[in-house]
């Protein structure tokens, strides 16, 4: 079914291209995220080389009022701010060249810083020393020197020269954090977004495919239903049976003949349902139908509810069932009403031939008798009889011979009924052109002009369709006599599946509105006197064409001749 | 002339009209010098079987009969040592299939249907004589 294979096709690729477009954004953002936090990473570390950067700075500041501090006063207390203000410079230096390891440019200002920073602890060390030692005015000279300021001077523009670098670096990071963080805002947007389209997407399709999932299914229901009622109402069992005789499926008049309802038979094998004889027939039956591959009419005589009943029975091989395997379907329709019909018929026609038979037969005895002794009056006794009571002897004799051929006739058509068809293949251009020869050859003072073409060949009796060619070339022959240019023309071809042939002549021809009485046993368009003949020919010749399963018509008008055309069914076996 | 003459044809015929046409058919050609006509089966076995008389050089025979039928007579001569070789020829109304297939089976040297027009009866009936008696030569 291609809707339902339709369904299952969009179903799978809405269900991939979903999972991919969803996976695809999810792997997006979790980029988008992974480089923002990192440009967040950069930031706080800008932010810690500032605070360094302001950490250094103060304890710059306050290295150098301690120190002065000391140099005035040389308390104790600020010998030790400044100490400890020392080592918190040279820990910021030596943190800031750590933190810069990534920026050689802040690297190398970092490095100078820390120079300046140990050059500026050197001096400070010396200061200290001086003043410690008494010269408080050495110290105070000292404080005020060049040498002292440049050494602070150097290292605090490393500082502002760091720190402004890395001012310049926060904004463009933070510039960047910003961008990145939109960024990824967006991709999850785009991402929610996307995935909101597809889910509707999916949405309408299956919404779509449902309805003619729907539609499909009510009109399965509804097929369903009228092949029930079919089922229900036809008066011929039809089922579905495997090779072994169970019966996988039946109808209600199958189950009825059965003795059962569908549900209670539906299972059960012929072994159960029929003698052991009938069934055993039944299953060899079937085996043959399946083994030939090909379905077949049959008989089969069965004892079903309704008594011993001979069921004419179609049966086609199927499919091998999935779960059953190899089975047949079959109509069975009970014909025993018609076999006895056609029994009596049949005996009814054979009594009917016999007596036509007999009686023919029995004519012919006297008949004999009458004409023969009729003759010797005429031979041996003529002298006795004047010349009327001769010729009236002579219509006796006349009569008598006619009488004569009409029971040879009748005879020849009865047996043609009773004859069994012998069927062979038969060449129809020699049989025509034999039976043309002998018309010929029965009139040899005429000239009939004689057109035969080539004729298909036939399947049938040949002596059978020989008596065919003759009964309708003697009457073109006969027909024809009053012409002096008689023309007769044989021909055949193949048309619709059936051998067509024909006769046509230049003769006296028929009205048209007694052609059906052509073929009638004795009945006759011409007086005997006009054309001889007993009226048995045409109704032999339908009865052969019948008899082979085909038709014959006369065509004609008077005095325009007539035309024979006779059907055989093409190339049959039977 | 005398009754020393030898028999030559038996004439198994129940119809007196067809026994009286077939010798008249006969004599025409001087062929009914030695002609005995019985008119059924039983006779003509009587007729063959109880003497001591040469057998006849020809028979006749037709098949419908009261009492016994042509082809039980036919059956019954060939099985008879005396007249297995006799030549029968069935000299009949019927042209039956099964009775020509049955009349050659049990033995018939021929199957003549006895035409209904006279001329031709005349004619079949004188050539079977003519064939039979003059032409043809039988086993002593």
């Amino acid at each position: 079914m291609a809707p339902m294979r339709r369904i299952r096709r969009d179903a799978k690729t809405l269900l991939l291209l979903g999972l991919g477009v969803v996976l695809a954004l999810g792997a997006f953002s979790a980029r988008q995220f992974r480089r923002d936090r990192s440009a967040a990473r950069w930031v706080d570390h800008t932010q810690a080389v500032l605070g360094a950067l302001d950490d250094y700075r103060y304890a710059l500041k306050a290295a150098e009022s301690a120190r002065r501090g000391y140099v005035l006063t040389g308390s104790a207390s600020d010998a030790d701010a400044h100490a400890a203000a020392m080592t918190a410079l040279l820990d910021d230096a030596r943190s800031l060249r750590r933190l810069t390891a990534d920026n050689p440019a802040q690297n190398a200002r970092a490095a100078s810083l820390e120079a300046a920073t140990r050059a500026s602890l050197e001096l400070s060390t010396r200061l200290l020393a001086r003043r410690r030692a008494g010269d408080v005015v050495g110290a105070t000279r000292m404080v005020a020197r060049r040498e002292v300021t440049v050494v602070t001077d150097r290292a605090l523009a490393a500082e502002r020269a760091m720190s402004e670098e890395e001012r310049a670096l926060l904004s463009e990071r933070r510039a960047r954090f910003e961008r990145l963080s939109r960024q990824a805002e967006w991709s999850l947007a785009a991402g929610a977004l996307a995935g909101c389209a597809g889910i509707a997407l999916s949405l309408w399709l299956l919404l779509r495919d449902l309805g003619t999932y729907e539609r499909l299914h009510r009109e399965l229901e509804r097929t369903k239903e009228l092949l029930q009622i079919v089922l229900d109402n036809v008066r011929s069992s039809v089922y579905i049976i495997d090779l072994d005789g169970r019966m996988l499926f039946l109808n209600k008049e199958c189950a009825r003949t059965l003795g059962g309802t569908p549900e209670s038979v539906a299972g059960r094998s012929v072994r159960d349902l029929f003698p052991a004889e009938q069934a055993a027939e039944v299953i060899a039956n079937n085996l043959r139908i399946h083994a030939a591959g090909r379905a077949a009419e049959i008989e089969e005589t069965v004892s079903s509810a309704d008594g011993l009943r001979t069921y004419l029975s179609f049966k086609a091989p199927i499919a091998p069932l999935p779960a059953e395997g190899p089975a047949l379907c079959g109509v069975s329709t009970d014909v025993t009403a018609l076999k006895d019909h056609e029994r009596r018929l049949e005996a009814a026609n054979k009594e009917l031939e016999a007596f036509s038979y007999s009686v023919s037969h029995d004519l012919r005895a006297p008949l004999r008798a009458i004409g023969g002794f009729s003759r010797i009056i005429a031979e041996d006794h003529a002298a006795g009889l004047d010349p009327e009571g001769r010729r009236l002897f002579g219509r006796i004799i006349a009569n008598s011979e006619r009488m004569g051929r009409l029971i040879d006739d009748l005879l020849a058509f009865s047996r043609l009924g009773r004859q069994e068809l012998n069927r062979t293949d038969v060449d129809m251009t020699a049989l025509a052109a034999r039976a043309a020869r002998q018309c010929a050859d029965a009139e040899p003072a005429r000239s009939v002009r004689l057109a035969l073409g080539v004729l298909p060949p036939a399947r049938g009796d040949a002596a059978m369709l020989f008596q065919v060619w003759t009964n309708l070339l003697s009457n073109a022959w006969k027909y024809t006599r009053p012409r002096a240019d008689a023309a007769v023309e044989i021909g055949g071809a193949v048309e619709d599946g059936a051998d067509v042939y024909w006769i046509k002549d230049n003769g006296v021809g028929f009205d048209p509105r007694h052609a059906g009485k052509l073929f009638g046993v004795f009945s006759r368009l011409h007086g005997a006197d006009e054309f001889e003949g007993t009226g048995v020919g045409l109704a032999l010749v339908r009865r052969v064409v019948e008899r082979h399963d085909g038709r014959v018509r006369a065509h004609g008008a008077v005095g325009a001749g007539a035309e024979f055309r006779f059907t055989l069914p093409h190339g049959r076996n039977a | 002339m005398s009754a020393a003459k030898p028999i030559e044809i038996l004439l198994v015929e129940d119809s007196a009209d067809d026994a009286e046409m077939t010798i008249r058919a006969l004599r025409k050609r001087n062929l009914a010098n030695g002609i005995v006509h019985v008119r059924d089966g039983e006779a003509a076995l009587e007729f063959l079987h109880a003497g001591d008389a040469p057998p006849p050089r020809l028979v006749l025979l037709d098949l419908k009969m009261p009492k016994l039928g042509g082809l039980e007579v036919l059956k019954r001569l060939r099985e008879d040592a005396r007249t297995r070789a006799l030549p029968v020829v069935i000299l009949t109304s019927s042209k039956e299939e099964p009775d020509v297939q049955a009349g050659y089976a049990l033995g018939a040297n021929s199957y003549i249907v006895k035409p209904v027009d006279f001329e031709k009866f005349q004619e079949a009936v004188s050539t079977v004589g003519l064939y039979w008696l003059v032409l043809n030569q039988a086993p002593r």
